[in-house]
């Protein structure tokens, strides 16, 4: 730490400094929006087209490394690693999605109404959100596939069940906040129910923030799906997975370790963008929480 | 001819805006303070009162840019690196703030707060520093002195925060002490004590006291001589019996008029009319120009002088009696 | 304070019974029959009855949580199907490697966090800041397992200075130990650092702006003394809370960093629990995760009154 004085003269580092973070702050929107989008058109381009079948295996080109054989090399069955974490970008992206919104819905649902009704059904809701917050999805994609079995709906579920407690606090607290604005009131006055103002009022003035821990939750949803999938509690063989790829390179780190990086960089990314996305979302549609 | 204890010259701030621009917020401000002296800077809120107390503090935010010349002991506070400025803060100059309560550290025993600078700068042990801590709390008139140095501010009434304030700055027995606003935030009922305890231990240890007030009546008890400051810019100067019975400024006699009194002359308190203006929109001239009673037209043409009408007193105004040399 | 004190033990109590009771549901009501589950393909009908009377699964669901509850209450979790042994031991077995493997990444995540934090928000838009911010995101992106994997990679694989994995146990010494945990505990730490390093920053610059840090400027404290006896402790309330709700996470990624470096913990013992379909020891090590992590919360709580001495006074 400097020993600057508070009334030193003003330094060009500083103001450069500033200059290159307000850079950055534009920046992030845009940068976490290309991210994004460039791993989600990989994702929708796998679907019609990957350099080689992702399933075909070619045992006398095993372990070839980037660009000897295809581009980013084969894997321990000579399968072609580009095309694996091109369908693997797909199968991720998918599951995170299809989680965070279902997660998202019921976790609204559930933060409107206890705005609405407060009282005994707040009480009984936050502490069931502490319970269930309290069991990460890993360990509930466990119980889930012990009972019935694992899987592309084990994971969804396990990863979805936990996203419920996370949007329900958001929600709770920013539609208590609507809830006590002047004209709220004036219009519950006026006779309107909870359900009409929920509609009218709270959900239209909380979408940002919504849509906002949606972004980051993303991030953290793909994260989710990597750990489970590297446990062998995601997608079952032989869909080939991010995380799948990084447990099977385990046993070849010392022959081919780009099996071990290329994954591991892609998870990585995708994180990155949606965090970056999430964060420039925030700084445009919800002002309040700028600059933290 | 020996030098004043402090000497301020041709003192400027600006700030800096967020949009790059840079808004001038204190002009022209120049005083002396003798040892042992006692100056009240009156102003409304927004007049850069508090502003030029930080500055003699040395701890003007970052975006704040002082220009001029502020001579402590003869050393310019402005040219001095963090590290020296340091050792003056606490030791040379005090600062009393204006609310007790959000100046203390909620987290720290108020004995260990008044013992820190002692330990940290004077190089005393804990132990003693404490000790001492206790005596700063006795001196200020704290009941229990001993048992209320363990407590942490929140269990302390806003009277007894005050005086943890100010025995935190009179730890060091700093030549001058400062006292941003030290009343305003507290009950009435402790005013006039907390202003006794300030009134008996600065003039005990022959400490010199700039105390910065809106209030005219807390000015009149504790300061021999007075500076009135609006816009960031000084309008009368002199001794507060001088400036209380004679205003030169039509401000002054505005401020006079809104003092309340035991018995109301026609009833009602006078207030100056409208509020003072945002330091982006100044009016033309004189600063004061578009709330003034006493406006000619050519108080919008210029910006008035600083003036000398009497030895011992200054004035911005026109149409101030007697405009002479300096 | 008592009050307080009592009062957070009650719903500490409360939450961990709903979390159990929640748990026991979820099996009950979920298709799949435990029994045949574990009996796999070798079920006879004889020996599935068999099972299930052994299970208690003729019971009513209240009954079995009640007589479940009274088990944990005197320490028995029943016995593992597999192996044959009571699940107690062999959660205290496991545990001795998970609890020093999670102590030890929160500490580490911690001193990375505090100082990188504070650093950036003492010098607030500088070079440092803008680094720190960048090195965070990364921090927060990567997931642990992945770092491990590379830290394997990197030293043992490439340097051959530490073993890939495994766990010698205490009884090799507490260095050996202790260093066949420190990889680990990096991989672990890093994703909270990087949540850490962005809650410290914040809740600094948000005291820095606080009246008491500049009368601790106006008794002459330099900055840097000001910032860490004066900011520093009044901005650990934010931080310790967030370190509180990240438990969760730190509990999964310990699962999955056990399992890279062949680490013989809890989360190995639940995976391989449910590749063997031993139900009742997934069941209960699912169970003891999550009271650590109410009870984790529980102590986060506790810290603010040591924290924060506003809260003391209260009762």
């Amino acid at each position: 730490m400097s020993a600057v004085a508070p009334s030193a003269p003003p330094r060009r580092g500083r103001t450069f400094a500033a200059a290159l973070r307000r850079g950055l702050a534009h920046g992030k929107l845009w940068t976490g929006g290309l991210v994004i989008g460039f791993i989600g058109a990989i994702a929708l381009l796998s679907l019609v087209w990957t350099p080689l079948p992702p399933a075909k295996l070619q045992i006398v080109q095993k372990l070839k490394p980037p660009l000897a054989q295809g581009l980013l090399g084969t894997d321990h069955l000579g399968r072609d690693v580009a095309s694996m974490l091109m369908v693997g970008a797909w199968n991720s992206l998918s599951i995170a999605v299809l989680a965070v919104v279902m997660g998202a819905l019921a976790g609204t649902l559930l933060g409107v109404a206890v705005a609405a009704r407060r009282g005994w059904f707040e009480a009984i809701m936050m502490r069931a959100n502490d319970v269930i917050f309290a069991v990460p999805p890993i360990l509930s994609a466990m119980m889930l596939g012990a009972l019935l079995g694992t899987g592309r709906p084990t994971a969804i579920i396990a990863i979805a069940v936990f996203m419920v407690p996370v949007f329900a606090r958001v929600t709770a607290s920013a539609a208590l906040q609507v809830w006590s604005r002047d004209y709220v009131q004036a219009a519950r006055g006026a006779g309107k129910g909870g359900i009409r103002i929920t509609i009218d009022h709270v959900l239209p003035n909380i979408a940002n923030q919504i849509i906002v821990q949606a972004t980051i939750q993303l991030g953290l949803a793909i994260l989710t799906e990597a750990g489970l999938s590297f446990l062998g509690l995601g997608m079952a063989p032989p869909a080939p997975t991010w995380g799948r790829m990084l447990a099977d390179a385990q046993t070849y780190l010392g022959r081919a370790p780009w099996l071990a990086i290329l994954p591991g960089l892609a998870i990585a990314l995708t994180v990155l963008g949606f965090n970056m996305l999430g964060d420039g979302l925030r700084d445009l549609l919800d002002p309040r929480e700028r600059g933290r | 001819m020996t030098q004043p204890l402090l000497r301020i010259e041709n003192l400027a701030i600006s700030i800096d805006r967020p949009d790059g621009a840079r808004q001038p917020i204190v002009t022209d401000i120049s005083l002396t303070l003798e040892a042992g002296e006692t100056l009240g800077i009156v102003g409304e809120s927004g007049s850069g009162k508090s502003l030029l107390a930080l500055a003699v503090m040395g701890l003007l935010p970052p975006v704040a840019r002082p220009t001029g010349r502020i001579l402590l002991e003869g050393r310019d506070l402005l040219a001095m690196d963090d590290e020296t400025l340091c050792s003056v803060r606490g030791r040379r100059v005090g600062l009393i703030f204006q609310e007790p309560l959000t100046a203390l550290n909620p987290a720290m025993t108020v004995g260990d707060q008044i013992a820190e600078g002692m330990v940290i700068q004077d190089g005393l042990s804990w132990r003693a520093a404490r000790r001492e801590a206790i005596t700063l709390l006795d001196r200020v008139r704290m009941p229990e002195a001993a048992r209320l140095s363990r407590s942490y501010p929140h269990a302390l009434s806003g009277g007894q925060r005050q005086r943890v304030g100010i025995a935190i700055a009179l730890a060091m027995k700093p030549a001058l002490m400062i006292a941003d606003e030290p009343t305003t935030a507290l009950d009435v009922t402790v005013q006039a004590e907390v202003l006794d305890i300030l009134d008996d231990l600065t003039r005990d240890a022959g400490m010199a006291l700039i105390l910065v007030s809106h209030d005219l009546g807390v000015i009149a008890r504790m300061c021999a001589r007075t500076l009135v400051l609006y816009a960031g810019r000084r309008l009368e100067e002199g001794l507060t019996r001088d400036v209380l019975t004679m205003p030169l400024n039509p401000y002054t006699r505005g401020l006079l008029r809104a003092v309340p009194r035991r018995q109301p002359q026609d009833g009602r308190l006078q207030t100056i009319p409208g509020t003072v203006p945002s330091f982006a929109a100044l009016p033309p001239g004189c600063v004061f120009s578009d709330r003034c009673p006493e406006r000619i037209d050519a108080c919008h043409a210029a910006e008035p002088r600083w003036t000398y009408p009497v030895p011992g007193r200054g004035v911005r105004c026109i149409r101030a009696p007697g405009e002479a040399m300096p | 304070m008592t009050g307080l004190l009592l009062r957070r033990i009650a719903s500490l109590v409360l939450t961990l019974l709903a979390v159990s009771a929640l748990i026991f549901l979820v099996m009950d009501v979920l298709p799949g029959d435990p029994a045949a589950i574990m009996l796999g393909t070798s079920a006879t009908p004889e020996t599935l009855e068999a099972l299930r009377r052994e299970l208690g699964l003729d019971q009513p669901l209240v009954l079995r949580y009640l007589s479940w509850l009274a088990g944990v209450a005197t320490g028995d979790l029943g016995m593992s199907y597999t192996y044959g042994v009571p699940v107690a031991g062999l959660i205290a077995e496991r545990l001795v490697v998970t609890l020093p493997l999670a102590f030890l990444a929160i500490l580490l995540s911690v001193a990375i966090a505090i100082p990188l934090g504070v650093a950036s928000a003492a010098r607030r838009n500088s070079v440092v800041d803008t680094a720190v911010g960048f090195l965070s995101q990364m921090f927060i992106a990567v997931p642990g397992f992945w770092v491990g994997l590379l830290l394997v990679l990197v030293f043992s694989v490439s340097f051959g200075w530490v073993p890939s994995g495994g766990f010698p146990g205490w009884q090799a010494g507490v260095l050996p130990a202790l260093g066949a945990l420190v990889l680990p505990a990096i991989a672990l730490a890093l994703p909270q650092a990087g949540v850490l390093t962005r809650v410290t920053r914040s809740a600094v610059i948000e005291v820095m702006n606080e009246d008491f840090v500049r009368t601790a400027r106006a008794k002459g404290l330099p900055r840097r003394k000001a910032l860490w006896r004066h900011a520093v402790p009044n901005a650990l309330v934010p931080v310790v809370t967030i370190l509180g709700l990240q438990f969760t996470f730190l509990i999964a990624g310990a699962v999955l960093v056990e399992n890279v470096f062949n680490l013989p913990g809890l989360g190995r013992l639940a995976l391989q629990a449910l590749s063997q379909r031993d139900i009742i020891v997934m069941q209960d090590v699912v169970l003891f995760f999550a009271a650590l992590v109410i009870v984790m919360n529980f102590l986060v709580d506790l810290s603010y009154l040591a924290l924060d001495p506003r809260l003391r006074g209260r009762t």
